[in-house]
């Protein structure tokens, strides 16, 4: 839901620029601020914008076969720290780099509903 | 109870530590393939132990009356097998990890103080202390929860580094042992972030403990010891905020590096927060923590003006 949620931003309101680990590669990203004045940003990289992630997440057991993995897309939230960091590729159960739980996941709902003003794109 | 939290897997299993070693070319974990049999030996311990985290339930339970007396009881118990401190509250989704079901009501947490006068003898002995005092929390809860399955007659899983399902730092939390700190890690009163963790979940009823507030957290605003001392700069000056706590996520891609891609244990963040003698007044650690910080001085970390 977080992730589909920030690729519903991104579609409606993110900038789109070149760029990314994979040759192809191009980055949407969303910039604004929340609560306090802190920074809000959502970016996703990838060939284009999906509209969905997996469903499933890849086991930790599996990990480690696989040590050369490269994501194909990457989402990513910082508010202001990066609090949630997926990879994935087509088909293929996604892994979770990074998630800690916060308020963020309120604002990125509310934000999705809201559909706000983007501040401060760089 | 469904748990709710992702936890990060430990070694191979983080996809973030994998793909960080993707980046750098790397095949494994410097730390980790380094030979040091007696840190070796304690990492087994603790895996020899896993088995034992559950076992069959005495049939004859006991009965338990006053909530408060078994709190005082568990308590007393885990001092005898070992820790240094204890509390217990409900078991709620957040605390368990994602995905997994954990048929208990309430979980027990334990600590075990690990020696801050390594500190003082280098990366090595605070390694070795760290992981003897994993294994110590190991055998603790592996103790704690048999106690309560053998004895008492109530279902009880241990957790520790052998195998956990258990989000440490909301739990420690909850139970009173301590507030959040800025380097990540939880500070106790008395032994600031330098113990080691275990748990027990179980259906005992118990009394429940409260969190213990004693201004870590505002104190973190402004004391940025840990956040200056940092080798690899991945402690933040921003931070998120969870049910109202502050949570100054550690950037991780710049921790390994140093804490993983060397060698050498890293345990400065820990090792220069002041708590280790803050709020519990203990003249010998305050000595021993300014010998630390004067070995901090010879590294060629200095002090920022005006700051503590």
């Amino acid at each position: 839901m977080l992730a589909e949620a920030a690729l519903a931003i991104l579609a409606r309101a993110g900038e789109q620029m070149t760029g990314g680990e994979n040759t192809g590669d191009k980055t949407w990203r969303y910039a604004t601020e929340i609560t306090d004045g802190m920074d809000f940003d959502i970016y996703c990289t990838g060939p284009d914008l999906p509209a969905m992630v997996p469903a499933e997440t890849a086991f930790p057991a599996d990990i480690p076969k696989d040590p050369k993995w490269v994501g194909t897309y990457q989402i990513v939230v910082a508010a202001p720290l990066v609090a949630f960091d997926i990879c994935w590729q087509v088909d293929v159960p996604l892994r979770i780099m990074t998630f800690s739980r916060g308020d963020w996941e309120d604002e990125l709902i509310a934000l999705r509903s809201a559909g706000q003003n983007k501040v401060g794109v760089p | 109870m469904i748990g709710t939290n992702w936890i990060r897997e430990q070694g191979m299993q983080d996809a973030l530590l994998v793909n960080a070693l993707r980046k750098r070319g790397m095949d494994d974990v410097p730390l980790w393939q380094r030979k040091f049999p007696k840190r070796d030996a304690a990492m087994k311990h603790w895996n020899d132990l896993t088995p034992r985290r559950d076992g069959p339930v005495n049939p004859e339970r006991v009965e338990v009356t006053d909530l408060a007396v078994m709190n005082e009881d568990i308590k007393h118990r885990a001092r005898e097998m070992g820790a240094d401190d204890v509390g217990m509250t409900a078991l709620r989704p957040e605390f368990i990890e994602l995905g997994v079901d954990l048929p208990h009501k309430n979980v027990i947490a334990i600590i075990c103080y690990e020696d801050y006068a390594k500190s003082l003898e280098g990366p090595d002995e605070v390694d070795l202390e760290a992981m003897s005092t994993y294994a110590k929390c190991a055998d603790v809860a592996t103790d704690l929860a048999e106690y309560i399955r053998e004895d008492l007659g109530y279902p009880a899983v241990a957790h520790h580094n052998g195998s956990f399902q258990i989000q440490a730092i909301p739990v420690f939390y909850e139970v009173g042992l301590g507030e959040l700190g800025r380097h990540g890690s939880l500070i106790h009163p008395d032994f600031g972030s330098n113990f080691r963790p275990g748990f027990v979940t179980t259906n005992l009823p118990v009394a429940y403990d409260k969190p213990h507030e004693f201004g870590v957290q505002d104190y973190c605003l402004t004391c940025n010891l840990c956040r200056n001392n940092c080798p690899g700069d991945a402690i933040p000056d921003d931070y998120i905020t969870t049910e109202g706590i502050k949570r100054w996520l550690t950037d991780i891609d710049k921790c390994y590096p140093i804490s993983r891609f060397r060698e050498s244990y890293c345990h400065i963040c820990v090792d220069v927060c002041p708590y280790i003698h803050k709020e519990n007044g203990d003249p010998e650690k305050k000595s021993m923590f300014g010998q630390y910080m004067k070995i901090r001085k010879e590294e060629g970390y200095k002090t920022p003006k005006g700051e503590r």
